[in-house]
């Protein structure tokens, strides 16, 4: 059972980032859950999602203390980054955020490569996406290019596949 | 009353969906065709969708003024002979009272689905609550009784709609799907059975719409617009639908069928289910989002080599007295984990009224989590 938290702020994709990893393991032929969390405002405010992957029934859908913390924001990761599992990895947008020095972290500009390299500051949260893709076991790239064809309207697919092709490519060189 | 098998509209395999959606797809399934309603979070998903998906099955969607037009214009559609459905939350709920008791008082078949989310008042609108049970159960006035469920997967949130809506049909009587924001924006898997079972009311032209000689104490209802004569009203009324304002015969004779039809069918219509509970010295009882939290749990404390079981409720509303005393017979401690400051505690301490019985309740408008729910029984498992 693999328990992910994505965190950031309303309008970064941190919803729809957590359901398309659910639904790819899904259509992984596994069980895969999905909570979002996040205030009443449109934009801005601390947003969250738990993805629980697992190959049974999923009791509890929370990711209490995660195996893997995606921080996309300064709050996010200031009030989730010490419930990470002990064994678990954090990977954390270091354009964003300012860093505690910690183990088992990784380090990517995912908003900077998105609006740099992929022109589209939306797709920071797909480049995160690639890179969990690269860095660990939890989900194969191609489980995730397939989600996203199913979930995202089909005038963005191409851009987002584009964010989850260049943030598995930072993933692997920062493994 | 005959059992009739449907196909399923959407076909039949694994989806990836959400909780409220699930729900209104649950509904159209059940053949829901009339659903008026208030969008409200967290159960707007729910009209929404259907906003979208009635016209394809001719069905009718309508945005009202407000909650309490939401729940006349179902009462009416029920009439019309529509299986009819409004979605709301605790604000809404409130506001939905009036009607529900005027629902149960007209025994006019609908569903009403409460996603609930924080309260008092206006609360946190986006967060999860389940304060709303007590309500569900007491909040109209008067005497009577309702049917409320309770769903804790995405699976439940189709599967017991569908439910809700057979209640409803085969008992005349609102039905109220309590689920919480949690189960309604979770999005995980779950799978559409080609077919469904579906109850309809009974819809044959009878003389004494509103009293009955039938043994169940379900009198059938006429459809308005197909000839007969008829007075709906919420006013106490004879067999016939003829008020009768003043006679304390009817009003003791009326009230006692509206309980006794739920009552007297308590067997059929409360669904539980047991996971570990045979060799429990420790039993959660528990429903809805905090059910699933408490199922981890109970893992967690057999790891240990605790004998933990879960008896989880599907129905709350009638509550399963019997049920509880028996699972509760061999168990040494009773925990009650659940979203809100202790209110399925308060029945299950009036059935198990020899037993400790400890509440374990959160109200922070977040999610009761595994790790609180094992901290505090932790301090009783001996």
């Amino acid at each position: 059972m693999s328990k992910i938290k994505i965190t950031g702020f309303g309008g970064q994709g941190v919803i729809l980032a957590g359901e398309i990893l659910a639904n790819a393991a899904v259509m992984d032929g596994k069980e895969g859950s999905a909570i979002g969390s996040y205030g009443s405002a449109a934009r801005g405010g601390l947003t969250s999602s738990e993805i629980v992957i697992s190959n049974e029934f999923i009791d509890a859908p929370f990711s209490e203390k995660p195996d893997v913390l995606i921080a996309l924001s300064q709050d996010g990761y200031d009030k989730f980054v010490y419930t990470v599992n002990q064994n678990g990895i954090i990977i954390v947008d270091s354009g964003m955020v300012s860093i505690k020095p910690l183990p088992k972290q990784y380090e990517l500009q995912a908003a900077n490569i998105a609006t740099s390299e992929i022109k589209s500051p939306v797709v920071a949260n797909m480049v995160m996406l690639g890179a969990l893709s690269a860095i660990t076991e939890v989900i194969s790239k191609t489980a995730l290019i397939n989600a996203i064809k199913e979930t995202v309207n089909e005038k963005f697919v191409e851009l987002n596949l584009r964010g989850i092709e260049f943030g598995f490519e930072k993933g692997k060189q920062i493994k | 009353m005959p059992k009739l098998i449907n196909k399923s509209l959407l076909p039949p395999k694994k989806y990836f969906m959400q909780g409220n959606i699930a729900c209104a797809e649950g509904a159209l399934a059940a053949g829901c065709r009339y659903y008026a309603g208030y969008p409200i979070t967290p159960s707007s998903e729910t009209m929404e969708h259907l906003s979208n998906r009635l016209p394809e099955v001719n069905g009718v969607f309508i945005q009202m003024e407000d909650e309490i037009g939401s729940i006349c214009s179902m009462i009416g559609a029920s009439w019309a002979g529509a299986k009819a459905m409004t979605a709301t939350s605790g604000p809404g709920f409130s506001l939905m009272l009036e009607g529900l008791g005027y629902a149960v008082m007209t025994e006019t078949p609908c569903v009403i689905i409460n996603v609930q989310r924080t309260g008092p008042a206006t609360g946190q609108a986006t967060r999860p609550g389940q304060g709303d049970i007590m309500q569900a159960r007491w909040g109209a006035h008067g005497d009577y009784r309702i049917i409320g469920i309770s769903p804790w997967s995405v699976q439940e949130m189709y599967d017991l709609t569908i439910e809700s809506f057979n209640l409803a049909e085969v008992y005349r009587v609102p039905v109220i799907l309590l689920a919480d924001e949690v189960v309604g924006h979770l999005k995980e898997s779950f799978i559409i059975k080609p077919e469904i079972e579906i109850f309809n009311r009974d819809s044959s032209m009878s003389d004494k719409p509103f009293g009955t000689v039938q043994d169940d104490g379900v009198p059938p209802m006429p459809i308005f617009g197909q000839g007969a004569k008829l007075l709906v009203t919420g006013s106490t009324h004879n067999e016939f639908g003829i008020r009768k304002v003043a006679d304390p015969v009817v009003q003791d004779m009326l009230v006692k069928r509206l309980c006794a039809k739920i009552d007297n069918h308590k067997d059929k219509i409360c669904k539980t289910e047991s996971y570990l509970v045979d060799d429990a010295d420790y039993l959660f009882i528990s429903f809805g989002i905090s059910a699933r939290s408490s199922y981890a749990v109970i893992k967690q404390l057999r790891n240990e080599g605790i004998k933990a079981g879960l008896l989880r409720l599907k129905t709350i509303w009638p509550f399963a007295d019997e049920i509880i005393k028996s699972a509760a017979q061999n168990c040494k401690v009773v925990f009650v984990p659940e979203m809100n400051r202790g209110q399925l505690v308060l029945e299950v301490q009036r059935v198990l009224c020899n037993k400790q019985v400890i509440s374990i309740p959160k109200t922070q408008g977040e999610a009761i989590y595994p790790s609180e729910i094992y901290n505090e029984s932790k301090k009783y498992i001996k």
